[in-house]
């Protein structure tokens, strides 16, 4: 027998996301189909700063009172583990195996993953879930190896700040969860969420919302500065605020973006190959633009990879599955905020590049939050997803 | 919507139960505190109960002591109007100095008097008294014995006045004389007769004379 409370007075477990220079929690509230984001709070801190995850821990005294002060209700709280602290494989499986006992099936896993981690040495959390059915040779399930020292740390860590972590999930899968709440996956379309994080950006493609390929895809936002840094001869301090305040620019270029629903074949990924793309705007020169295109050429070749990963995955996404097409791909994480990022992604792969802000006035979209230009709601995707309770 | 925990097996199998613990611990409390309330309803009206019966006990001894109370000071009451119209009787006797003053003045010259009295001469058994106008009370321990007794005093309702006369006109003038006084509501000559002693002849009279 459980006692439920009623869901319009229940509000989430708190989503809390440690990150490199960024603390980022939310607790969200259900009404009917909606989740209301109630609370909502980031604070950034030096790289040096304990996090939970660590030992010795965060102020203990100063941490909870925090979050209460920030108007969150109740203790329990989700955590997620990011790459490289959680590694995930990709296994093909007999279905023969997949069929069998639940307990049989875990210890296979187990053995198969352990077999090809590498990151992690010692005890392993291993979890895992099935893919969408394919009719070509392809992975039928994706692993996530998780290091149990690690996760021991954070959940003695928690229980020292007084909180109570009821979940440690999978920071991927969290983003997805967040993507399908801010806009339902289209009907046979693959999308791809890349989380543009402070050292390591990271891709995720889902099927029908269940991720079947998660994979760091570049540099993040820490590396673009330093080569910014480097190329202008700055501070690294000064070349964070050129890169968020300018972004960058791509001089003389046609925007090549396909509009929103349109059917984007596997082919249109290459940017070259597709000139007949519609063309929505030309970038003109001006003071403005010239600096960000001195900023786009520092990061040019970090860019191109990123762009250049991307495509790959969703190519090699494409041909295990390939009566699916190409669909949007959803920018989250700190480095979203990059101004013409999406721009240029969009150019690059020929596909439509969205932002979570676009998002939110979408009909479909089930997420209500109130977020600011300096508080922007793609860093908060991560903690949004760890509150969702579907 | 996919969703993993890697917290270990064993430690969400703990969490889970120690919720449960938990969860049924508050239902078992809430049920024990909602089961109290009627109980501690019931218990509480008991009290409130006893108070009052104790609170009727208290009031109804207080009733008998008052009741008591008033029947002693309906005696006192019985004993302090017996008084007072006594008090008051004898604030209606009349001065017997100014009495015989008023008839030796009206009595005409050559007239003496053989017998002056009242009528009655004692005041009336008490039998014959009117009741009084408060109930007598109910027979108590503090009543006195002799209140029942303590009669007022009556005064005289008549003045008879016997004497002789040498004249027959005399009680006449004798009775004008005594109605000039306005003393007496009524002055009644009752006789008149002559008689014939040793000394001569006389006029024996009997005047009744009413306050």
């Amino acid at each position: 027998m459980r006692f439920r409370v009623p869901q319009r007075f229940r509000r989430s477990a708190i989503g809390l996301d440690y990150g490199a220079t960024t603390f980022r929690a939310a607790q969200l509230q259900r009404r009917g189909p909606l989740w209301i984001a109630s609370r909502l709070v980031q604070s950034e801190h030096s790289p040096s700063e304990s996090t939970p995850t660590n030992e010795e821990g965060a102020k203990e005294d100063s941490f909870f009172e925090r979050l209460q002060l920030a108007g969150f209700h109740g203790r329990k709280v989700a955590l997620a583990l990011n790459m490289p602290d959680v590694e995930y494989v990709s296994l093909e499986l007999p279905e023969v195996m997949l069929a069998q006992d639940p307990t049989q099936t875990k210890n296979a896993i187990r053995f198969e993953m352990e077999r090809l981690i590498s990151n992690h040495k010692g005890a392993v959390e291993i979890r895992h879930w099935r893919l969408p059915a394919t009719n070509v040779p392809a992975p039928n399930a994706l692993g996530a190896a998780a290091s149990s020292s690690s996760i021991t740390k954070m959940l003695d860590t928690t229980r020292r700040l007084g909180l109570t972590c009821t979940a440690v999930d999978s920071a991927a899968l969290a983003q997805s969860r967040f993507a399908h709440v801010l806009r339902p996956p289209q009907p046979g379309r693959v999308r791809g969420v890349l989380d543009l994080g402070h050292v390591q950006s990271r891709l995720i493609v889902c099927i029908d919302n269940i991720p079947v390929l998660v994979r760091a895809v570049g540099a993040g936002g820490l590396i673009l500065t330093q080569r910014i840094s480097q190329s202008l001869k700055l501070s690294e301090k000064a070349s964070e605020v050129l890169k968020r305040e300018h972004g960058i620019t791509v001089l003389g270029q046609r925007q090549r973006v396909a509009p929103e629903g349109s059917v984007l074949p596997l082919e249109m990924l290459n940017p070259v190959a597709h000139a007949s793309t519609p063309v929505l705007s030309r970038v003109e020169s001006s003071p403005t633009t010239q600096l960000g295109s001195t900023l786009f050429a520092a990061v040019r070749t970090d860019l191109s990879e990123l762009a250049s990963e991307i495509k790959r995955s969703y190519e090699y996404v494409l041909s295990c599955y390939p009566d699916r097409q190409a669909g949007d791909l959803l920018l989250v994480g700190g480095g979203a905020g990059l101004p013409h990022l999406y721009e240029f992604l969009g150019n690059a792969l020929g596909i439509p590049v969205l932002r979570a802000e676009d998002c939110l006035q979408h009909s479909e979209c089930r997420l209500r939050c109130v977020t600011t230009k300096n508080d922007p709601l793609d860093g908060y995707a991560t903690v949004i997803g760890l509150a969702l309770e579907e | 919507m996919t969703r993993v925990n890697f917290i270990p097996e064993a430690n969400q199998v703990a969490a889970r139960l120690r919720g449960r613990a938990i969860s049924w611990g508050v239902a078992l409390a809430a049920a024990g505190t909602l089961a109290t309330v009627p109980i501690v309803y019931h218990w509480l009206r008991q009290e409130q109960v006893s108070d009052l019966n104790e609170e009727l006990a208290r009031f109804q001894t207080d009733t008998e002591q008052i009741r008591r109370d008033i029947r002693a000071l309906s005696v006192v009451d019985t004993s302090l109007r017996a008084r007072l119209d006594r008090a008051r009787s004898l604030r209606q006797k009349r001065t017997w100095t100014g009495v015989v003053e008023r008839v030796v003045v009206a009595l005409p010259e050559n007239c003496w008097l053989a017998s002056l009295g009242t009528e009655p001469a004692t005041p009336p058994p008490p039998s014959n008294r009117p009741a009084p106008s408060t109930p007598p009370p109910a027979n108590g321990p503090n009543q006195p014995a002799d209140a029942a007794k303590q009669e007022p005093l009556d005064s005289p309702r008549k003045l008879r006045v016997a004497g002789f006369a040498p004249d027959a006109a005399h009680p006449y003038e004798l009775v004008q004389n005594l109605k000039a006084t306005t003393m007496f509501s009524k002055v009644t000559l009752n006789r008149s007769v002559r008689e014939i002693t040793a000394e001569g002849e006389f006029y024996r009279f009997d005047v009744e004379c009413e306050w």
